[in-house]
């Protein structure tokens, strides 16, 4: 294996977890415990357990948005704050819920997603306002583009910021609980969704989610926590 | 009072009202609303140690305004505690060095000009040189606002979402906290350290009653800003009233005003 890019023969991997301890600050006890876990690319990882399992802490902590006080992180071969890593990904928080003053229309919060490749005073490119447009057709979300991001339902702001995931394109997408707020329906247009980007794109998705009853058809592997801990690896589908 | 005292007055009040109006705004929303308690005291202690040290009194508030507004950010990150609470532990700090100072200070600290000023503010302070200041303030602003707004929105909108997707966040909310700081130390000779934050907040608050869009909000806050320098200043001259107190009730009012018109 080749540490500085991570790769093992002809397959790279994309995230890279080794016994990894996490705490939150002024927290006596750690969140995750000792985490070794590699996603390679193309994979399709679900990660699922009880609340409080630490399924949150390990997304945040591998796109670098908590430190981790042990082990190692590698995102891409890189720290996982490093800009030129988080370039390639879309995050997906949990429980996103904006307040109705929010001043932002929907269209807006899509068009952000390139907010992080923009130069001063540059305008959206053509490509990306074109992005912005099928990302928004994709999820469904075309018709409420100029109507605020703030006054929208739970589950249409969720679609939203799906949306906003897709037009980046990006090689790794960490959704964190993304049917939470969706109808049944909606779900399985979304699983169907992630599963065609997975096979059809080779896109790398690290899905957390407590409830199985929507499992994509793409999914790979199942990894269970607990208590910090990765306490099982399964195949999603079959025996 | 001499014309064109009274002229360069409303001027300088229509510019910090536009300062502050556009800055509120900036600083609401990236959650640095403490700052401007930090250092408007900060400028407050550092005029009371320059009489009771016998230096400058305004340079040395400069200096610890400034000095405040730079090192707030690198303090909250090294602590691990939230800038908000730093900024109000540091606010408390200085309001009681402010008192200490004042206290200690040779003869009659309290009613010297330069403490008054830095205290409560005066239209007196207002000259050429500060009206070209608070103008360069503003462009400086607006430029940076202007060159970096994609990258601010996205802050403003979820800083989580912003630094996964590859904005350096921590270099943007040091941008605006200095951008505070600036304004703040700006604004102080002609509002004063006790009432600087009104003129931060009240036309931001009031802003998200008028505003739709956030470059909407920036531009109604600072339009209310310039509304309450305004009429706060006729106030001040027409009722022989301390003009930074008459500035913090015409925002006062015009908040008012507009919650009983969104009411209505």
């Amino acid at each position: 294996m080749d540490p500085k890019h991570g790769t093992r023969g002809n397959i790279r991997t994309v995230l890279e977890f080794t016994d990894v301890w996490t705490r939150y600050s002024g927290e006596k006890n750690p969140v995750l415990r000792g985490v070794t876990l590699h996603v390679e690319e193309g994979e399709f990882t679900l990660i699922t357990g009880p609340n409080g399992a630490g399924k949150t802490t390990l997304i945040e902590t591998g796109i670098g948005l908590l430190r981790h006080e042990r082990g190692t992180v590698k995102l891409l071969g890189l720290p996982p704050t490093s800009r030129e890593a988080r370039l390639k990904i879309g995050y997906l928080p949990q429980d996103f819920m904006k307040d109705p003053y929010e001043p932002y229309t929907a269209r807006q919060v899509v068009e952000m997603a390139f907010s992080s490749y923009r130069k001063p005073l540059s305008n959206l490119t053509p490509q990306q306002l074109e992005a912005v447009d099928r990302a928004m057709s994709l999820i469904g979300v075309k018709e409420l583009a100029y109507k605020s991001f703030g006054k929208l339902s739970a589950g249409q702001q969720q679609k939203v910021l799906m949306a906003r995931v897709l037009a980046r394109k990006p090689k790794i997408l960490f959704l964190d609980e993304p049917f939470s707020s969706l109808d049944h329906k909606s779900r399985l247009r979304l699983s169907t969704m992630l599963s065609k980007l997975n096979r059809e794109e080779g896109a790398t998705i690290i899905m957390v989610s407590h409830d199985l009853s929507t499992i994509p058809e793409a999914c790979t592997r199942i990894v269970e926590m607990q208590d910090g801990k990765i306490v099982g690896v399964k195949r999603c589908h079959g025996p | 009072m001499p014309w064109t005292l009274i002229v360069y007055a409303y001027v300088a009040s229509a510019l910090a009202g536009i300062l502050c109006g556009s800055t509120g705004v900036l600083a609401s929303k990236l959650g640095l609303r403490t700052v401007a308690f930090s250092m408007s005291h900060a400028a407050m202690a550092g005029a009371a140690i320059g009489l009771y040290a016998g230096l400058n009194p305004e340079a040395v508030a400069f200096i610890l305004a400034a000095a405040t507004a730079v090192a707030l950010g690198p303090l909250a990150e090294h602590t691990r505690i939230h800038s908000e609470l730093v900024s109000m532990a540091l606010f408390s700090g200085y309001t009681a060095m402010a008192f200490i100072f004042t206290y200690l200070s040779p003869g009659t600290a309290l009613s010297t000009r330069t403490l008054s000023l830095v205290f409560w503010g005066s239209v007196l302070a207002v000259t050429p040189g500060y009206i070209i200041l608070l103008l360069t303030s503003i462009v400086s602003i607006a430029l940076l606002l202007l060159s970096f707004w994609p990258q601010l929105s996205t802050i403003f909108f979820d800083r989580k979402i912003a630094e996964a997707e590859g904005i350096n966040t921590k270099a943007y909310i040091y941008m605006a906290t200095i951008i505070s700081g600036i304004t703040v130390i700006m604004v102080l000779k002609l509002v004063g350290g006790f009432l600087v934050f009104s003129l931060l907040y009240t036309p931001a608050a009031a802003s998200t009653k008028i505003g739709r869009t956030l470059r909407g909000m920036i531009a109604s806050s600072a339009l209310l800003g310039l509304l309450s320098g305004m009429l706060g200043v006729t106030l001040s001259l027409v009722a022989d009233l301390p003009v930074g107190a008459c500035i913090s009730l015409s925002s006062t009012v015009i908040l008012l005003i507009t919650i009983l018109k969104e009411a209505r």
